[in-house]
């Protein structure tokens, strides 16, 4: 009897362990991913995904510290010290076989940032209908973020390599080969992005702007001055797609607007002390900074690589026996020759003096501009927090005098010249018209000298039969830009090697 | 050989109902109700068969192993064993019947890795690779790195059954796609309480190396810096060579007397069993330590084990085991692992000192840190029989696996650019499972028998981690990372230069099972279905459904008849198996996560303090629809009685896998670096062969011999269309990059892709012209001092094009010998090991010669570990090439460093006494009293002269530092009273 009773009992706890089994789900949701369809549901998705934005720019920027060599180790200026790839690139070999040139020739990233701002660009308007907390006004500027980095992503992508695919959705699932697209075209497709960008920014995010007159994301305007697009950038951006194409015209009345209302958007000319301190100009926020991407290390955002001071620093900064690239004594003396110079000049006893370069005459001096360590204190961590600078007030005024040398206002161009000329200690250009053009060149080379500007400058100037190994016929070729990685030409791309590295 | 049809199933029978049904083997035996293998049954939940695929344990108990790898290498066909490295820490990855994915990266093992089932519990592991994702460099674990699967108790071990077909699945779930390893402990004993003991002791001995100091860099550097360097590259000669009066580098090269020493093993094992019908235990302890030979390296276990049996009421059994063991490993000193792991690199400029005197001061700072690596595991199971009626039978099984992961580390101040780095990993995994089953066996008139189980399992795993790392910290006294996150002060490391990282991952499992058996006179038949859900699966496709069908004839049974065959079974089994994937990201569709990261700082999450969501551009695209991938099989296998005392037994399968989910790299344009989609299709297909047999040779000496031996050969079939059309088998690609792999259709998975060297340039004129231009490489010209590659397509131009595919990571052709002689109360056992057919490319010599590209650089490829200071190739025979030469002459991927790499070995001797039968013996009582001598890793034979070829990672580049196996002599003593 027992026994029986038992066994019933037992059925039944069998019956109840399989039918309660099966109520559990198979349903699970992750915890380390976002599906689909929980994105864009709040305003902080909306946040996420436009700042994801600007990190995928930063990191395109920054992997393996490539805008420096887009932007400055092609043009000679620096040499390598023992690393093979930075010798290729410093000698124009750029199809040499280093893994890391591989990388650099790789434009993923820049696409990745295009993507991101398409994906932006279309689902906004769901969190806006999802949450009503995000509010339109919001919205607008948070659409024309996503225009300005897609904008700038394209800037980038065709200076570097001339003739890119030009992406204008963000497609789901279907990768179809893209050919590339005639770079005119998508010069004007970025023209039209930054238009668009610099009429929905405000000049500061100080609630004062039209554009938005609420708190962006709950912080004051200090909090994001120069890290995030502004009208200010839109604009410079703009100006700088016009000097690419060659029309000055349109540099001239862009770089004007800026010079204008450079009190709306606190911008101003700093002396070289400011340029080159550990709370200056490198920290991505100062009174010179138009639009820069920080790495603050408050906001665990340092890193050892993705800056310079990885490349050009070493003893007595850091524990670094030789830094990896330099410029040497006489480079340093045919690029610094007007006296006075703050930024570097030889003393009566023959020592350099100024805050650019440590331990000129040694045979590998430092190039110690740019330094900003994570750590402060003796033996710090080879950890660096400087920001990677797109656009700053210093430039922005050497490129109107470029724009108006071009035009053909020479006088209005010395004006501009001068002003920086001034500031550093060098007093005004005292030759005639016709050096104007080298003048500001030259101008260009020293004020920004280590951040990406020497290569684009030489193309813009049409000088680098003259600073390179290339002639007119192998700019003509398209030498000017890099070749495209070999991973990109695989079986089924639609992609074509440049013609000159062919 | 898989035979399903079963036996011990049916041996159930007479157990319980004392009843007459039979199949053909346990034709002939008496009813016992307390046989053994009746016990053991609830720890092999399913059919089960007892061929040759399991391992007689007579011959191997007393082998000190650590791991089950160790164990299945040479002695059971089919299954191939990849070991990275000789390290006690480090566990061997047994491979069953070839490779199931491509290894492209390291993430790739995961899914190439057997099932461990323990007593019916399938183990979780401990690593995962979600955590691998976390790190620039995916060579090593985030965590201690100690496999707690792979660990084996050996004196716990009753039978180890390696399924390699269908039937792994079809039994354990889909986990087991790529084969499964059935451990079942030992049973209690019956009767008075008996003790057991195990002792053993030894000594591994230290390698004989050939050490080199500085006067050997420098003569080997100065050549090429006289014949092809500018003044430029002179000024870069590496400076630690500059001076040789510095004794640091030029002193004598003692620094193996640091390194290598002769080191320790022992182990003891003690358990108790005893018990009536009603009740009976099994209660063991243990302790096995393995030290390694080199860099300071041991692995510890600890281990506790309870297996009790209860019948409380007639046709109630309650069963419960429970396992537990800690595991230290004391870990390697690797430069490379350890800067990966703080992912800073410091100033490689001056390598490690090849001197002891100096090197000393490097290991004394060193030991001044920390480093603890544990891992802990329970393992514990509650299985409840019920006998509900004649012949129906109902079990419920509970059972909890749970593991964690550890690992401390604390790097002194002083090798770290005088700033201390910390860091804490803390990985807990735990499955908790649910398996509930109906079994039913029926006899018919006519001699037809069926058995049925239906039955149901549910498992819900849940894995997590901890990480958290910084730097800086303020002194080397203090080796905690406190920070108190309420302000801004900091209480031991400034917070800017703390990161902490944690994720989490659910997963359910439903299964749905169905067996039915018939046998009939020869005949038997088995049909297994089994239908299986995940939630790693969006939503519709979480099920996938695995049909087996298993069908054995006996054409001649043993005792029928005469003649040279003795006995001989035809067996086939077909079916289409599930394969769970091994992690949650394919499952979900598109999503969005962090990764915005950049070379040095992959893991950076905001931007400007704002945190980050975006597509996974660095991971890989994961569109919607993702499937099940599945494996097709068909084996057929023979098993022959010959003469008396011989067995054979072949094997023939094919497994194809399908719809296997693949990497498949993505137009850049859209901004990803890859795509994940089904549709790779893979063939593996081989022959098995286990041969046996015992031949007396005098009246008192046997000799058993057992050769097993196992040719697979694996292909490509299909690759991926990555073009958006769904599953296509038809189109798609011809070749595409897999993580470090090329993989081309028609071809294996594991070969290299190289460019055929011929020779060198000695001028430039020897350069060949075609078409009016120089012969270029990738764009550059080719000069004086650079490779003669072979232009395969005649196009004037070296590039990846003109790279062929050759040689194989895994050897096709894998076996071993075992022996035994008996000659009275002494046995010896004598085991071989061997692989044919398998290459690797010396990446040792690759590196020392591009030096150019490596020395001194401050990367990962710069790191000299103390093993760059040993001699292990004769770099004599490589041409000289120029190494600035912007053509990357020493590249690795050329077959210049592809070498043959077939070894034989002789992995184990042991010498067995039985002393039970002497009269001191009897006197104090002793059951058995045997005394053993054991000698592992006696000698390899290989054509390869670099080192050990079986020591190599899954990246088919040997890189000559790992730890070498040792010649290992134990003694023991295994004593039951």
């Amino acid at each position: 009897m027992k026994n029986y009773k038992l066994k019933i009992s037992f059925w039944m706890l069998a019956g109840l362990l399989l039918t309660g089994a099966c109520r559990t789900k198979l349903d699970v949701a992750p915890s380390h991913l976002v599906p689909e369809k929980n994105m864009w549901t709040t305003k902080n998705d909306a946040r996420a995904a436009v700042f994801a934005g600007y990190a995928l720019l930063r990191s395109a920027l920054a992997d393996n510290n490539a805008w420096l060599a887009y932007g400055e180790l092609r043009a000679g200026d620096f040499t390598g010290v023992s690393r093979g790839d930075l010798a290729a690139i410093t000698g124009n070999q750029l199809t040499a076989s280093f893994t890391s040139l591989d990388q650099w020739s790789n434009w993923r990233r820049f696409y990745a940032v295009i993507y991101q701002a398409n994906l932006c660009l279309e689902k906004l308007a769901t969190v806006n209908k999802n949450d009503f907390r995000y509010t339109p006004e919001e919205m607008k500027v948070d659409l024309a973020h996503c225009r300005f980095l897609r904008s700038m992503a394209y800037f980038y992508l065709v200076r570097i390599w001339g003739d890119v695919p030009l992406m204008k959705m963000a497609v789901s699932g279907d990768f179809v080969p893209v050919a590339r697209t005639p770079q005119a075209e998508v010069l004007a497709f970025a023209e039209q992005d930054a238009l668009a960008a610099a009429e929905g920014l405000p000049w500061r995010y100080d609630q004062q702007s039209p554009e938005l007159l609420s708190q962006y994301w709950g912080q004051p305007a200090a909090f994001w001055q120069g890290v995030v697009a502004a009208k200010a950038p839109a604009y410079v951006l703009l100006a700088h797609i016009a000097a690419w194409k060659g029309d000055y015209l349109t540099t001239d009345k862009y770089t004007r607007m800026v010079l204008d209302n450079r009190v709306k958007g606190g911008y101003n000319l700093v002396p070289t002390s400011t340029l080159t301190s550990a709370t200056g100009t490198f920290t991505g926020q100062a009174d010179n900074i138009i639009f820069a991407m920080p790495f603050n290390k408050n906001y665990q955002e340092s890193s050892a690589s993705g800056h310079i001071e990885e490349w050009a620093l070493a003893q007595p900064f850091i524990a670094k026996p030789q830094p990896d690239i330099f410029i040497s004594n006489d480079s340093i003396l045919s690029i610094f020759t007007e006296k006075n110079d703050e930024r570097f000049r030889v003393t009566e006893s023959g020592s350099g003096a100024g805050t650019y370069f440590t331990g000129f005459g040694n045979p590998v001096p430092l190039f110690s501009k740019i330094r900003l360590l994570s750590v402060s204190g003796a033996d710090p961590l080879r950890s660096y927090q400087s920001a990677i600078v797109v656009f700053r007030y210093e430039e922005l005024v050497l490129l109107r005098a470029e724009a108006l040398m071009f035009l053909g206002k020479s006088a209005e161009s010395l004006l501009q010249l001068n002003a920086v000329r001034g500031q550093r200690g060098i007093g005004d250009y005292t030759g005639n018209a016709a050096g104007l053009s080298n003048a500001i060149l030259q101008e260009r080379r020293r004020e920004l000298l280590g951040e990406g500007w020497r290569w684009f400058d030489l193309v813009r100037f049409e000088q680098l039969p003259r600073y390179s190994r290339f002639s007119a016929a192998d700019v003509a070729a398209g030498a000017q830009y890099w070749p495209v990685s070999k991973s990109l030409l695989g079986a089924g791309s639609a992609i074509t090697q440049n013609k000159f590295w062919q | 050989m898989i035979s399903f049809v079963h036996l011990h199933r049916s041996k159930l029978l007479p157990v319980l109902f004392a009843a007459v049904c039979c199949t053909a083997e346990s034709r002939g035996q008496a009813p016992v109700s307390d046989s053994p293998a009746v016990r053991s049954l609830w720890k092999k939940p399913a059919h089960f068969p007892a061929g040759a695929d399991s391992l007689r344990f007579s011959t191997v108990r007393e082998l000190p192993y650590t791991y089950t790898g160790q164990l299945l290498d040479g002695r059971i066909a089919g299954v191939s064993v990849m070991r990275a490295s000789g390290e006690p820490g480090v566990a061997p990855m047994p491979v069953i019947r070839g490779l199931s994915m491509p290894l492209g990266q390291a993430a790739d093992q995961y899914a190439n890795r057997p099932l461990y089932v323990v007593n019916g519990i399938p183990l979780i592991r401990n690593d995962h690779p979600y955590a691998l994702a976390l790190k620039d460099h995916d060579f090593t674990d985030i965590g201690s790195g100690i496999d707690v699967a792979e660990l084996i108790d050996m004196e716990n071990v009753q039978e180890l059954h390696v399924l390699r077909g269908p039937e792994a699945v079809a039994m354990y779930g889909t986990r087991a796609a790529s084969g499964a390893i059935v451990i079942t402990t030992r049973n209690p004993e019956l009767g008075r309480y008996h003790l057991g003991l195990n002792v053993y002791g030894g000594v591994a001995a230290k390698p004989q190396v050939k050490t080199l100091n500085g006067y050997y860099q420098r003569d080997f550097l100065l050549p090429f810096y006289r014949q092809y360097a500018n003044s430029n590259q002179w000024t870069n000669f590496p400076v630690y060579l500059a001076d040789s009066t510095q004794k640091v580098y030029f002193g004598p090269a003692n620094w193996d007397d640091l390194y290598y020493k002769n080191a320790i093993q022992h182990g003891v094992g003690l358990n108790i069993t005893g018990g009536s019908q009603r009740a009976n235990f099994r209660f063991g302890v243990g302790e096995h330590t393995e030290n390694g030979v080199a860099d300071a390296t041991s692995l510890k276990k600890y281990n506790v084990f309870y297996d009790m049996n209860i019948i409380p009421v007639e046709g109630l059994n309650i069963h419960t085991y429970i396992q537990m063991f800690t595991a230290r490993r004391d870990r390697n000193r690797s430069l490379t692992e350890r800067l990966a792991e703080e992912e800073y690199i410091t100033d490689q400029q001056s390598p490690l000192s090849p001197n002891k005197a100096y090197l000393g001061n490097y290991y004394g700072i060193l030991n001044e840190g920390t480093e603890r690596n544990i891992a802990n595991s329970i393992q514990g199971m509650l299985d409840i029989g019920i006998r509900l009626y004649k012949g129906l039978e109902f079990h419920s099984q509970f059972s909890i696996d749970y593991n964690d992961n550890d690992r401390d580390l604390f790097v002194p101040a002083a090798l770290n650019d005088n700033n201390s780095f910390n860091s804490y990993f803390t990985g807990v995994s735990r499955r908790v499972r649910m398996n509930n089953y109906l079994t039913w066996d029926k006899a018919f008139r006519g001699g037809h028998q069926f058995s049925f189980q239906l039955g149901q399992s549910m498992e819900e795993d849940q894995m997590k981690y901890d990480y958290i790392r910084g730097w800086r910290g303020p002194s080397d006294f203090i080796k905690i990372i406190q920070v108190d996150p309420s302000d801004n002060e900091w209480v031991t490391h400034e917070k800017s230069l703390v990161y902490t990282f944690k994720d989490f991952m659910k997963q359910r499992t439903f299964s749905f099972y169905g067996n039915v058996g018939y046998t009939f006179n020869r005949l038997n038949v088995l049909l297994s279905l089994r239908n299986d859900g995940t939630s790693l699966f969006g939503n519709g496709y979480w099920w996938a459904f695995s049909p087996v069908v298993s069908a054995g004839y006996d054409v001649k049974k043993a005792g029928e008849g005469s003649g040279a065959v003795r006995s001989l079974k035809l067996q086939a089994n077909i079916g289409r198996t599930a394969v769970m994937p091994s992690a949650d990201y394919f499952g979900y569709g598109p999503y969005f996560t962090v990764d915005a990261g950049f070379a040095g700082a992959m893991k950076v999450s905001t931007y400007n303090s704002m945190a980050t969501l975006n597509m996974p551009f660095t991971r890989g695209y994961t569109g919607g629809g993702i499937r099940w991938p599945y494996n097709d099989h068909l084996d057929f296998g023979m098993q022959m009685g010959l003469f008396r005392n011989w067995n054979i037994e072949l094997n023939l399968y094919t497994r194809t896998g399908r719809n296997l989910l693949a990497q498949v790299p993505v137009d850049a344009a859209y901004g990803f670096s890859s795509k994940t989609i089904n549709g790779m299709d893979v063939n593996n297909k081989g022959i098995e062969l286990q041969l046996q047999g015992k031949l007396p040779l005098t009246s008192s000496l046997t000799w058993t011999t057992s050769l097993a031996l196992a040719y697979n050969t694996n292909k490509v079939l299909t690759l991926p269309y990555n073009s958006g059309k769904d599953l296509s088998h038809t189109g798609g690609r011809t070749s595409i990059e897999y993580g470090i792999r090329h993989l081309e259709t028609g071809r294996p998975m594991d070969q290299y892709w190289l460019l055929q060297n011929e020779g060198i340039y000695r001028t430039d004129d020897d350069v060949p012209t075609v078409n009016g231009k120089k012969m270029t490489y990738n764009g550059i010209a080719l000069k004086a001092g650079d490779p003669r590659w072979k232009d395969v397509n005649g196009d004037g131009a070296i590039t990846d094009a003109d790279r062929v595919m050759e040689g194989r990571t895994m050897a096709p052709l894998r076996g071993g010998w075992n022996n035994t002689l008996q000659y009275r109360k002494w046995t010896m056992d004598l085991s071989f090991s061997f692989a044919a057919g398998n290459h690797l490319l010396n990446g040792d010599a690759a590196n020392r010669f591009n030096f150019a590209n490596r020395e001194g650089v401050s990367s990962l490829d710069g790191v000299k570990e103390i093993t760059f200071w040993q001699s292990n190739t004769n770099l004599d025979k490589y041409p000289r090439y120029n190494p600035w030469s912007l053509v990357n002459p020493y590249q690795t991927n050329q077959d210049l460093w592809l070498e043959k790499a077939s070894w034989l070995k002789l992995q184990a001797f042991t010498l067995r006494h039985e002393l039970a039968g002497y009269g001191f013996v009897k006197k104090t009582g002793l059951r058995k009293l045997q005394v053993y001598a054991t000698a592992m890793n006696l000698f390899t034979l290989t054509p390869y002269k670099g080192g050990d070829p079986s020591l190599m990672s899954f990246t088919g580049i040997h890189y000559g530092v790992t730890q070498p196996l040792p010649r290992t002599f134990t003694i023991g003593i295994n004593a039951d009273l």
